[in-house]
């Protein structure tokens, strides 16, 4: 045990798990993974959604504890691990959302809370002012020490805390969890050159990501999890995209379908376009984005976490801005909604991504919460009539199987998966003709999944024309027509039904497009590989 | 949902007066005098300015906002309309006087709402500026107080109706039913909690959540003003100094009355309760004799007692709407999702 005493060589293993498991009520996030942490090493750990990776993260981080299995750090077991361990122990993490002060500035935030301190007991300010500079020109992050964070925008901030935890807690271990989702081009080079800078320093470097070409230039190790299980770790000589987008995927991926989702109907029995999206431009969020949508079609839109997936259905709805773009509606007029509640007017609903924060009003009953968008499109009058309000609620509640007491019920009172489908059931009593469905089926189990993708599938397309979005390609693979594939904020690739293979859609959402794909991705963003290497 | 439940839930969600019928009880039992129809006529008519403007404050703090001027248009929107018609058209009806006054007080509710929305301003900041404004501009315009007003303008507040029951308190009453109804009936009512509920959902729901909060600031206004019309007829003159503190009490009344201070909860009927509960305590503790100082003492002790059974209200009532469902399941037999 004296060794631990000793300060680590390169090379020599940090931290590591060993045959750990977590077991929650009805799923299982990890089962016997066991994976090994080596100082001055990058090491990747890449997974489709819902892998087991943020499970990871928060057990490394000592947030939760493993079910079963023994974690390491430097050479210690740990039986009891907790955040406060992994702060002695000099392991930081840096969160993809961050959370900082919004009224701080950024040296205040930069040394929170370890402030230098004068003997007097006056913070000296001077000295930490000189001490940032110099760091963050070391860093080549160019910025002003005293701008709020607030007017950070959220790649900065990201950047911000990798710097911190690098430089400012002086951490051994740093865990980095999904946060270049955000980043430009230019970010990225900045990001890359932290990274090598660090390695040299012999800190270890936990990389967890979903963008496949970062991952192969920056890690020095990757493992790969899926369903649960550490897969393989596959070494830099080894590193290849095909090899680890088949591992991500898994074996025999073609068939992968999830859910029991009756057939498709044929292509022929779509109706006409109800949605024609037209050159839709938003400077360095998405560009040249157009597709049409038939009544009755089922259109998923694929792509990473900050490819531009929310911002393209909010813009469409009217609540995220656009640089430039027309949309026609069925009628065939080009025009462009300036709020949702034109858009809904005109029959255009979108479902938000963020249910607690952008969809239901938490205060208010089951029965207020589903009517609320139908009372501004169908029912005008300024009276409510209160028994046809009633029955439209019972008839929701039984349709889409929402598990209620009553339907005056405060809707925060549900649990995840039923407000997710009180909020389907806000969207469907619309009568809208063209629905926006942002990642329905997030954060819920696979009960509520099947039973909302069911709905999608077998009631909405009766009504109307659906664009979807999913973080999984499974929930897409098992109910769309046509898949969209966006990269980068440009469309990639479009597959239609008989066209859908896993692998083949996987592989094009990072960026590898199969031969004869009908567009291109802009070239600038592809990284470069580093030092050679 | 069984009939044991529902009284259960009922009880809860009307939790004020539960409390009112305790505190009445109690009082009819040992104070002398207050279970006499003179005396609970007197409650009503001392609670129906304050009532009007617990209203005021009660639909602003239903958006999630508050407004603390509504105790300055009290005295402004009649102070000026008086002051302006009297100089420009002497002798004008008191309907025109009366109309003006409601007018003013919704310009300034509607200022208020613009700057909220619009600008973005901070509610209580921008309420508390307007407050000072307005005091400031009617302790400067109305030296003292103005007197002489006529018959048509003060009946509102001194003048008395069916059975000799003050008209005030059947202004009271009837802008709560108004409003009970608006509130439960009408699309705008659902919109306003909607709002005040979850602002930005409501507007990706398509509620045009800025017009709404805008309305309801003018009606605010418009309640206050007609606060107003009912303290001059009370006092038969416009002091300068008309409503100071009212602010504070109307907040209190529908805190007291189970609205969120954070918006989207609370009801109509609630905020009668709260200003009627606080018109209960006032009345007997003075009929009792007890020292006007400690009366203070005991109507915030009243509101610390309203926001500790407020959270337990909300922890009985989840927790009765949980086995209700347990129930169901049990009934139906199928699995939780």
């Amino acid at each position: 045990m004296n060794e631990t005493e000793m300060i680590p060589k390169p090379g020599e293993v940090v931290l590591e798990v060993k045959d750990i498991s977590k077991v929650y009520p009805g799923t299982v996030a990890l089962q016997h993974a066991s994976i090994v942490f080596k100082r001055g090493e990058v090491h990747g750990i890449i997974g489709k959604n819902g892998a087991g990776k943020s499970t990871l993260v928060s057990i490394l981080s000592g947030i939760i504890r493993p079910s079963a299995g023994q974690v390491f750090v430097k050479g210690k077991l740990f039986t009891g691990f907790s955040p406060v361990h992994a702060k002695k122990e000099g392991i930081t993490i840096a969160p993809q959302r961050p959370e900082t002060i919004p009224d701080f500035t950024v040296i205040q935030s930069l040394f929170l809370p370890n402030y230098y301190q004068r003997a007097t007991g006056i913070l000296d300010w001077k000295r930490m002012a000189a001490d940032a500079r110099q760091i963050m020109t070391s860093t080549g992050f160019e910025i002003d020490l005293n701008r709020r964070m607030s007017d950070l925008t959220l790649s900065e901030q990201q950047l911000f805390l990798i710097i911190k935890a690098f430089y400012f807690e002086k951490a051994d271990i740093v865990i980095l969890d999904e946060v270049t989702t955000s980043f430009s081009g230019k970010e990225q080079a900045l990001f890359f050159r932290i990274i090598e800078a660090q390695r040299k320093l012999g800190k270890s470097i936990i990389f967890i990501s979903h963008r496949i070409d970062e991952v192969m230039v920056i890690c020095d190790r990757v493992t790969v999890i899926r369903d649960g299980r550490a897969i393989k770790t596959v070494d830099r000589s080894g590193l290849e995209k095909d090899l680890l987008c088949s591992l991500v995927v898994g074996e025999g991926s073609g068939n992968l379908v999830a859910c029991e989702i009756p057939e498709s109907g044929a292509h022929e029995a779509l109706g006409e376009v109800v949605l024609r999206v037209e050159g839709f431009n938003r400077r360095s969020v998405f560009e040249d984005i157009s597709f049409s949508l038939r009544h009755g079609e089922i259109l998923g839109i694929a792509g990473l976490v900050g490819s531009g997936r929310t911002e393209i259905l909010k813009a469409i709805a009217g609540i995220y801005p656009l640089d430039s773009g027309t949309l026609k509606l069925s009628g065939g007029l080009s025009t462009r909604f300036k709020d949702p509640n034109r858009s809904l007017q005109e029959g255009v609903v979108y479902f938000p991504e963020d249910r607690d924060e952008e969809g239901l009003v938490g205060t208010l009953s089951v029965r207020k919460n589903a009517t609320l968008s139908y009372l501004i499109r169908i029912a005008l009058r300024s009276l409510i009539r209160q028994q046809q309000e009633r029955n439209l609620t019972r008839e929701l509640i039984e349709t889409l199987e929402i598990l209620t007491s009553s339907q005056e019920e405060d809707v925060q009172n549900l649990s995840g998966g039923n407000r997710q489908k009180v909020l389907a059931g806000r969207v469907w009593a619309t009568q809208a003709k063209v629905l926006l469905l942002d990642e329905p089926t997030k954060g819920i189990d696979i009960a509520a999944k099947e039973s909302i993708l069911n709905s999608v599938k077998t009631k909405m397309t009766q009504i109307a024309g659906v664009v979807i979005t999913s973080p999984g390609l499974e929930d897409l693979l098992s109910i769309c027509d046509r898949i969209l594939v966006l990269f980068n904020g440009h469309l990639v690739d479009e597959f239609r039904r008989e066209q859908f293979d896993e692998m083949v859609i996987y592989q094009a959402i990072q960026g590898i497009l199969r031969p004869g794909a009908n567009a291109t991705p802009n070239k600038s963003h592809e990284p470069e590989r580093i030092n050679g290497r | 949902m069984n009939k044991g439940v529902w009284l259960q839930l009922t009880l809860l969600d009307n939790l004020i007066w539960v409390l009112f019928a305790f505190f009445f009880i109690i009082m009819s039992i040992y104070v002398p005098n207050f279970l006499s129809v003179n005396n609970i006529t007197n409650i009503f008519y001392h609670s129906s300015i304050l009532g009007v403007l617990v209203l005021a404050q009660g639909l602003v703090l239903l958006t999630g906002n508050l407004d603390l001027s509504v105790e300055s248009t009290l005295c402004f929107a009649p102070g000026i309309a008086i002051l302006v018609t009297n100089a420009l058209v002497p002798g004008i009806s008191p309907i025109i006087q009366i109309a003006l006054a409601l007018f003013i007080g919704m310009v300034v509710g509607w200022l208020n709402g613009f700057l909220i929305t619009r600008l973005k301003m901070n509610a209580l900041l921008e309420s508390l500026s307007m407050m000072t404004i307005l005091r400031g501009l009617v302790l400067f315009l109305v030296p003292f107080a103005i007197t002489g007003l006529p018959q048509g303008f003060t009946v509102f507040g001194n003048g008395r109706w069916l059975f000799n029951i003050p008209v005030a308190i059947f202004v009271m009453l009837g802008l709560y039913l108004i409003f009970a109804f608006i509130m439960g009936a009408t699309r705008f009512g659902r919109f306003l909690i909607a709002s005040g509920g979850n602002p930005r959902a409501s507007f990706i729901a398509g509620v045009k959540v800025n017009k709404i909060i805008i309305t309801a600031f003018v009606l605010s206004g418009l309640l206050a003003a007609i606060a107003g019309i009912l303290a001059a007829g009370r006092q038969g003159s416009i002091s300068n100094a008309m409503g100071t503190g009212l602010a504070i009490q109307s907040l209190s009344g529908a805190i007291l009355g189970g609205i969120a201070l954070s918006g989207g909860r609370g009801t109509v009927f609630g905020m009668l309760g709260g200003t009627l509960l606080l018109g209960l305590i006032d009345n007997s503790l003075t009929l009792a004799g007890v020292n006007v100082y400690l009366l203070n003492v005991a109507k915030g002790s009243l509101i610390l007692i309203a926001l500790v059974l407020d959270s337990a209200k909300t922890i009985a009532r989840a927790s009765l709407l949980y086995r209700e469902k347990l129930r169901i399941l049990e009934k139906t037999g199928s699995a939780i999702r």
